[in-house]
């Protein structure tokens, strides 16, 4: 059982009396009605021979004075209409404007509408797609609304180290490819543009060698083996045999230079007389003081 | 910590540690020879003054005979050299031309090694010349004693030979 609707008169108020009569009415006007479709359907070749008779002129017959009249009634109708439109226009609108005053809509629509049923027959998908978004956000004053928007304020109310701790951040940088990056980079181009001068013109280097322990620096080099390099680098015994040796050191050195040469023919010639396929062992036991590391066959022909 | 400069002249630095050749050696024994003629010379010069100062007015140049400058310059270029390898492991001739005389560890002879070999030179001396035929530059006297001639222009001495234990 079903409230009945408030406003609307309940149905136990009206007495069976007027439902039988209205019955009974309703079978009475039916019936005519078949009667009448079937008393027309049969006098309507009558009513034509009626209304347009074979025997007459045109202009005589019935039809045409029924169609004047028609049209008549037609003019008067449509002007009865328009009038009322116009009465329509001058009523209507002061009295709804008076009703909706007198009424609460608000209340009313939330009292009697079931506006979740209403909503969920909507079709909001096709509502969406009917739209015309791009046309909607042309329209959209985008700078206009930015300009309103207090950035600092929104910023100032992100908790940003919140949003950071929740980053991955190695995960965002194991997708970088880094080589890639790099290798579109045109280092070059960049270091063209570096004012190199300009830099070290703001470098301060007394201040840096200031800062440098240049004892702990000594300490770690190697002093020995760089002076020993320096040494053999420039021939440093050769540079003082020069500045202080004396004509006899001379002498004996060429003596000893000339009989290691004329060692090393003598060798080579009785090798090549007795067909000696080996190289001569001359590398002696021990380790002589003079001995160059990893030296151990003498050169074939002598430095000069 | 030191730093060591190497005084050797660079063209000469390969050739040390390594046995020498034959013309190397003939100039250094060339060289003792002299010396040795030099110091008989003086021994004569000693003695005859010796002879003079004992008898001025009868005094005569004494005869040598050959034997007795054999003998004598024998021994005394066997000593020198038995001393001079045994010392520094050197004598003048190889001093000048670089050289120097160790055993078969690279060590300084011991004393009747380089008696040894000082003998076999001064009776044997030709056996020098086996040196161009040796594979490893060595003479006849080396291959008895186990010895070496080799380069080194260097200064310092040798290591001593361990000496053998008393039993």
């Amino acid at each position: 059982m079903t409230e009945p609707h408030p406003g609307t008169s309940p149905a136990r108020s009206v007495p069976d009396a007027v439902d039988a009569a209205l019955g009974v009415a309703a079978l009475a006007t039916n019936a005519a009605v078949s009667v009448t479709r079937l008393f027309v359907r049969a006098a309507a070749p009558v009513g034509r021979l009626v209304m347009r008779p074979p025997i007459l002129n045109e202009r005589l017959h019935p039809a045409r004075v029924v169609e004047a009249f028609a049209d008549r009634g037609h003019l008067a109708r449509t002007s009865a209409n328009d009038d009322l439109s116009r009465i329509i226009a001058a009523v209507v609108p002061p009295v709804v404007e008076e009703v909706l005053d007198s009424l609460d809509l608000t209340a009313l629509v939330q009292q009697r509408v079931d506006i979740d049923a209403l909503v969920s027959t909507v079709d909001i998908a096709a509502v969406v797609d009917r739209m015309d978004i791009d046309a909607i956000l042309r329209q959209v004053d985008v700078d206009g609304m930015l300009r309103q928007v207090d950035i600092d304020a929104i910023v100032s109310k992100v908790d940003i180290d919140a949003v950071v701790r929740q980053v991955d951040i190695d995960a965002i940088a194991r997708q970088v490819d880094i080589d890639a990056i790099v290798s579109q980079v045109d280092i070059d181009a960049i270091a063209k543009r570096i004012d190199v001068d300009a830099i070290v013109e703001r470098i301060d280097v007394d201040a840096i060698v200031s800062r440098v322990d240049i004892d702990t620096i000594v300490r770690r080099l190697d002093l020995v083996a760089l002076a020993e390099e320096v040494v053999n680098g420039i021939d440093l015994p050769e540079i003082i045999r020069e500045s202080t040796g004396s004509m006899a050191s001379d002498v004996v050195r060429d003596a000893r230079m000339q009989s290691i040469d004329a060692d090393v023919a003598i060798a080579r010639v009785v090798d090549r007389i007795i067909r000696r396929r080996r190289a001569r062992h001359t590398d002696a036991p021990g380790e002589p003081e003079s001995a160059q590391p990893g030296q151990t066959e003498p050169p074939k022909e002598l430095p000069r | 910590m030191s730093a060591h400069v190497d005084p050797i002249p660079r063209e000469a630095r390969p050739f040390q540690g390594h046995r020498a050749g034959l013309m190397t050696r003939i100039a250094a024994a060339a060289i003792d020879f002299g010396i040795v003629i030099i110091a008989l010379a003086v021994c004569y010069l000693g003695v005859s003054a010796f002879l003079f100062l004992l008898n001025p007015r009868s005094f005569s140049a004494p005869a040598v005979s050959p034997a007795v400058i054999y003998t004598a310059g024998g021994l005394l270029l066997t000593i020198y050299l038995a001393v001079s390898w045994r010392g520094s492991g050197r004598t003048y001739g190889n001093h000048v031309m670089g050289l120097r005389v160790v055993n078969h560890r690279g060590q300084r002879l011991h004393p009747v090694v380089s008696l040894v070999r000082a003998a076999l030179y001064v009776i044997f001396p030709i056996g020098l010349l086996w040196v161009i035929v040796s594979g490893r530059n060595r003479s006849l006297q080396d291959l008895v004693v186990r010895t070496s001639v080799i380069y080194d222009w260097g200064a310092r001495s040798l290591p001593h030979a361990p000496e053998p234990t008393r039993t």
